[in-house]
């Protein structure tokens, strides 16, 4: 267990006996990161504020729920990416009635882009143009720096399911993206 | 790409190879012309997003975010967050009590018409069930003193025939009923519902009486909530134990899915007693209403 599994524990124990301390020091710990899956998987930054919010409460709420079992970290980032999930449906069931083509938001003249994140613009686009599952796994992976393991823990699938999702994932986003630079490690390079 | 190229790149780029694996995995990408292709394609998308500097929220956002969330967790007044009052179970009971009485209506349908397995009779008492659920929903939301029309949701009633539905939901919204489907039981077999997540139904009764959109929110939520998953239906809701004598009969009457919720209704015939109509929460068993006596 990492020292910080054993903290956040203790944190939730401490948040469930009351002490709002530990709901600040819980934040403190986690809000960046809960927010940049948020912004990865949602594009538009007031969504991704909403959806983070969402996944604080229901993570509080639920909060006596969390099985020890597993790392607090596994539960909240499977709660964000499900979290995500539901709101890019509720958008995408929004978007079926009519909007006018210059409000939707997927639009890349629409203000969003103007809201949009710290990836390059044409990364942005890519990333928003691969269904959600792919994108949370490469949201997980490449973005955030989790492992294989780690990733299909908290995405409930195998995985083989984890690698199949990033590889058709990163097939796409290199023909939305065109061109790319050659890899960093070349094969024929290695002794 | 095969599936054992496709892993043999993924786990050179993401995976944890011993430094012996990695270089016989390199050779066998370099000996592959098209492999190899893949792999640098791969590897080039990987680094592009793994360069990425991480976003940050704003201290206006941070502030903002904290502030919400203390509110609406009661943080700066209540000692224990967590703690479910028991009034909440009343404020759920009282809006799904409309979809017992619709249910009464459709077992009122298969027992006094038991010879007109027509698709008439079946299509009737569908369209029961599916205008009470939803209206159920909105009747929920008047209890919470919520008005839908802020959300753009017409409110005029549409269609009910059945005059207790009529009386238990005044307002019936048209535009989700696209997402409740319902089939009665024997056209899809019980087994085959989908799975659904541990639903804490006090918490969604508590966001029923709210509104619809909280109710819709709190439901998304419930489906992410790590807990117990009921792998495969058996129909242990119908052993229950409740009433429990072998001679009491229970048959499913119709099945409903409500917002990713699974509901079924089931009639209970106790050898002794009126015979009566429970709603289910197909996952846990949980009984969402009843027209027992």
């Amino acid at each position: 267990m990492t020292a910080r599994s054993a903290e956040d524990r203790a944190l939730i124990r401490r948040y469930l006996e009351g002490d709002v301390d530990a709901f600040d020091e819980l934040m403190r710990a986690h809000e960046d990161r809960v927010f940049g899956i948020c912004l990865r998987m949602m594009k538009d930054r007031d969504q991704a504020l909403d959806a983070t919010q969402d996944v604080f409460l229901t993570v509080f709420r639920k909060a006596d729920r969390y099985k020890e079992q597993a790392a607090f970290s596994t539960w909240l980032y499977r709660v964000s990416v499900n979290t995500c999930y539901d709101h890019l449906r509720r958008r995408q069931r929004k978007r079926t009635e009519a909007i006018p083509e210059h409000l939707d938001p997927s639009d890349p003249r629409s203000g969003d882009v103007l809201n949009a994140v710290e990836l390059r613009p044409d990364i942005e686009t890519a990333l928003a143009g691969i269904s959600p599952e792919f994108r949370a796994a490469v949201v997980l992976v490449d973005l955030e720096g989790m492992s294989l393991d780690g990733a299909a823990d908290t995405l409930e699938v195998p995985i083989g399911t984890v690698k199949s999702r990033l590889f058709r994932a990163r097939k796409q986003l290199a023909q939305e993206l065109g061109n790319l630079a050659p890899g960093l490690e070349h094969p024929t390079e290695e002794p | 790409m095969s599936d054992n190229n496709l892993d043999l790149i993924t786990e050179l780029i993401n995976g944890r190879l011993s430094p012996d694996e990695r270089r016989a995995a390199l050779a066998r990408v370099a000996a592959d012309p098209e492999l190899q292709a893949e792999y640098e394609t791969q590897l080039a998308v990987s680094s592009l997003l793994s360069e990425a500097p991480p976003p940050t929220m704003t201290a206006a956002e941070r502030s903002e975010l904290r502030t919400a969330l203390r509110q609406q967790l009661h943080l700066d007044d209540a000692p224990a967050p967590v703690a479910l009052a028991p009034s909440r179970w009343q404020r759920w009971w009282a809006p799904v009590a409309g979809l017992a009485a619709a249910a009464a209506v459709i077992i009122g349908v298969v027992i006094v018409l038991p010879d007109s397995g027509s698709d008439d009779s079946l299509q009737f008492a569908a369209a029961e069930v599916e205008t009470t659920l939803q209206a159920t929903r909105n009747d929920g939301a008047d209890i919470g003193g919520s008005a839908d029309a802020a959300d753009g949701v017409d409110e005029e009633p549409t269609t009910t025939t059945a005059a207790a539905s009529e009386e238990l939901a005044p307002s019936i919204a048209t535009e989700d009923l696209a997402d409740d489907t319902l089939e009665l039981a024997g056209e899809a077999s019980p087994e085959a519902l989908p799975h659904i997540p541990e639903v804490d139904l006090n918490e969604l009764g508590l966001a029923y009486a709210n509104g619809e959109d909280e109710f819709e929110s709190e439901l998304s939520k419930s489906s992410v909530v790590p807990g117990p998953v009921a792998t495969s239906w058996d129909g242990a809701c119908l052993d229950g134990t409740a009433d429990g004598t072998n001679d009491t009969s229970r048959t499913i009457v119709a099945t409903a899915t409500i917002e990713g919720v699974h509901v079924i209704v089931v009639s209970v015939v106790p050898p002794t007693e009126e015979p009566y109509l429970v709603a289910l929460d197909v996952d846990s068993c949980e009984e969402l209403a009843s027209t027992r006596p």
